[in-house]
């Protein structure tokens, strides 16, 4: 187990370099010249090429990215230059995480509390109505974006219910964690049903393909009874590839939570993102979308591991 | 009347979108305590759907149309799924072809014995894991105690059968079907297992329908045989008897298809043709088209199984009465 550990963290390097590059690249392909965003109305050619060279901007590209890559490995992921001019990009993220963290976990709660149960029962009653009313949800949920459903939302509780909690805006624990997690709700509402719609289609395929093998016809041969075949014959064995989905799709999450930052107003890293992108701040959003690839790493790594415990064919290797 | 399993025109179908498939098409037989019957048949001749029809296992979109399965005296098509259950597992059980996927991967070998001995008995969790090692050992499985916490991929395919044989006849059935419970293993292996069987049989006076494609398997272990055809029986009788007395003449393509273990391998025979559509039946004998001796009569009327000399039935027209020779070649 350490040496597969050790070996998925080696493999991880290559992945994040060649990340690294491409997120580097694309920043800089992106048109926009954060100089000129920052200097708003004076723009003064001298004083632009002199700022330019102060940061290392007029640079070829490839020292860039080589200079960028060595502050990265030394745990220095640079300075903002327009978001909030001369702060480490590593603080502002700091102060924001907490944020997009609990929404991700909130909506990942709420998300699977909608999925597991729905998809279960919509592969037990395949092709009854329930099943049918089930999958148009699901439909739904993936098919509308989440900004708009949030939108909606607002308008709902937040204008025409008039509830303070459901107009957006966050609320610090420290002020009340009730009032930090009313104020949470809707956007981990907007963000977890498209992703609950993703789970919950997984779940029913994974339980309708599990409920024809071999081994259900067993269980049911020796007179098991129904709920004992539905619990461990049937979602356990489902639960395998859907835990593989609920992690490869987590990057879903911090994708989604960017635009229901921005519809929530939630000062988290994905509005810290969206800020950065429309006053062309490249550190910001270099520092911000490669953390967001390391923690995918990271999560993907945490999928594997759960895998093996609950699937004993991986946990023990080969030993037939 | 001893019958413990007795089976009256059994009838089942499946409603496919391309058709009605006749899978089992009104079929009687019977089998005694203590008795094993052989059931041949090519892939597709219906066997399995036989076998699930008695467990009442068939699912949509087959349905079981007619006829009645007495067990013990009892008709199950009229039990009730909850009925079923209590039968399933404890009174008639099932060993199934490939015990990899007939096993949960996911749970070890001990938790799915101890499973079914609960669900069927009032017995202690601790008791049942005693138990299961038992049954293990029984059926020639080295270290139980250890194997019991093992799950099946860590098992070699011989001990898997033998866990999966240890948890059908876990509650002592009186019925145990077996459905090709050895396919998938070698020589050496397949004799143990059906030495286990037979002794197992003998220790709790079992039935056992053992479905196969084997011709050879049935000789050394079954009491009877049945040969089917298309979801048909065509010919049935007692071991010895159908070995030395084949009356259908697809039971002697059957016989002539295996190579003989002494003497001198005379070229091997196959049966021309194919297994026929189970959609499209030909209108008389099913076996009709394949076979060198149809004529008129065999295109278009279908024969009826009818008992040629006692204990051994066959449908065919070609099949002389008894007084006369008994063979099929006319």
């Amino acid at each position: 187990m350490v040496v597969y550990l050790l070996k998925r963290l080696i493999l991880a390097v290559p992945t994040l370099l060649i990340a690294s590059f491409f997120i580097f690249s694309l920043v800089h392909l992106a048109p926009g010249d954060p100089i000129r965003g920052m200097l708003g109305q004076y723009q003064d050619p001298e004083l632009i090429a002199q700022l330019r060279k102060a940061m290392g901007l007029d640079l070829p590209f490839h020292v860039q990215y080589a200079r960028w890559l060595g502050k990265i490995v030394r745990g220095d992921l640079g300075i903002s230059i327009t978001v909030k001019r001369g702060a480490p990009v590593a603080e502002l993220i700091a102060q924001r995480f907490s944020v997009t963290l609990e929404l991700a976990t909130f909506s990942l709660i709420i998300a699977l509390l909608i999925a597991i149960p729905t998809g279960i029962i919509s592969a037990l009653r395949q092709n009854r109505l329930s099943d049918h009313v089930s999958r148009l949800i699901a439909l739904a949920g993936v098919s509308i974006p989440n900004f708009f459903l949030g939108i909606l939302l607002i308008l709902l509780v937040g204008v025409y219910l008039r509830q303070p909690w459901g107009a957006g805006g966050y609320v610090p624990i420290s002020r009340g964690l009730g009032k930090n997690l009313a104020h949470m709700f809707l956007p981990a509402v907007a963000l977890g049903t498209a992703y609950s719609a993703i789970i919950m289609r997984m779940m029913r395929s994974a339980m309708l393909d599990a409920m024809s093998q071999d081994f259900v016809r067993t269980a049911r041969a020796m007179g098991i009874a129904p709920w004992d075949i539905v619990r461990r014959d049937i979602v356990k064995n489902a639960l395998i590839p859907v835990i593989t989905v609920i992690g490869n799709s987590i990057g879903y999450l911090l994708g989604g939570s960017i635009v229901t930052e921005t519809v929530f107003r939630l000062p988290g890293v994905g509005n810290l993102v969206i800020m950065g992108v429309f006053r062309r701040d490249f550190p910001v959003i270099q520092a911000v979308v490669l953390i967001i690839v390391v923690i995918r790493i990271f999560i993907n790594l945490a999928v594997d591991l759960t895998y093996g415990m609950l699937d004993p064919r991986i946990r023990y290797g080969g030993t037939s | 009347m001893s019958g413990l399993l007795r089976v009256e025109n059994l009838v089942t179908r499946f409603y496919t979108d391309e058709g009605v498939v006749k899978a089992v098409d009104g079929n009687s037989f019977h089998l005694d305590a203590d008795e094993a019957l052989g059931v041949v048949g090519e892939s597709g001749s219906g066997k399995t759907v036989t076998a699930l029809s008695i467990m009442r296992l068939i699912e949509n979109p087959g349905r079981i149309e007619g006829g009645r399965i007495l067990f013990l005296g009892q008709d199950l098509l009229r039990k009730s799924e909850r009925q079923m259950r209590r039968i399933r597992g404890k009174e008639i059980s099932m060993v199934f072809q490939d015990s990899l996927s007939s096993l949960n991967p996911t749970l070890t070998v001990g938790t799915q014995i101890v499973r079914v001995l609960r669900n069927h008995l009032r017995i202690s969790r601790r008791d049942g894991w005693r138990r299961a090692m038992e049954l293990l050992a029984a059926v020639g499985i080295p270290e139980p105690a250890k194997r019991v916490s093992h799950y099946p991929h860590q098992l070699s395919g011989g001990m898997r059968q033998r866990a999966l044989i240890a948890m059908a006849i876990a509650c002592n059935p009186k019925l145990l079907i077996l459905d090709e419970p050895t396919t998938a293993l070698d020589v050496t292996i397949e004799a143990q297992i059906f030495e286990l069987i037979g002794r197992l049989k003998g220790e709790f006076g079992m039935g056992v329908f053992l479905i196969t494609h084997d011709l050879s398997v049935v000789a050394s272990f079954c009491q009877r045989v049945i040969i089917m055809y298309a979801g048909k029986i065509v010919e049935e009788a007692p071991v010895e008897e159908l070995y030395e007395n084949p009356l259908h003449p697809y039971t002697l393509g059957l016989l002539r298809s295996i190579p003989p273990l002494d003497g001198e391998a005379e070229r091997l025979e196959s049966i021309p043709g194919e297994v026929p559509d189970l959609i499209n039946l030909p209108l008389g004998c099913n076996f009709s088209p394949r076979c060198a001796l149809a004529d008129e009569r065999c295109w278009q009327v279908e024969p009826e199984l009818s008992e040629i000399t006692p204990g051994h039935r066959a449908a065919c027209w070609k099949v002389k009465s008894p007084a006369a020779t008994g063979g099929c070649h006319g």
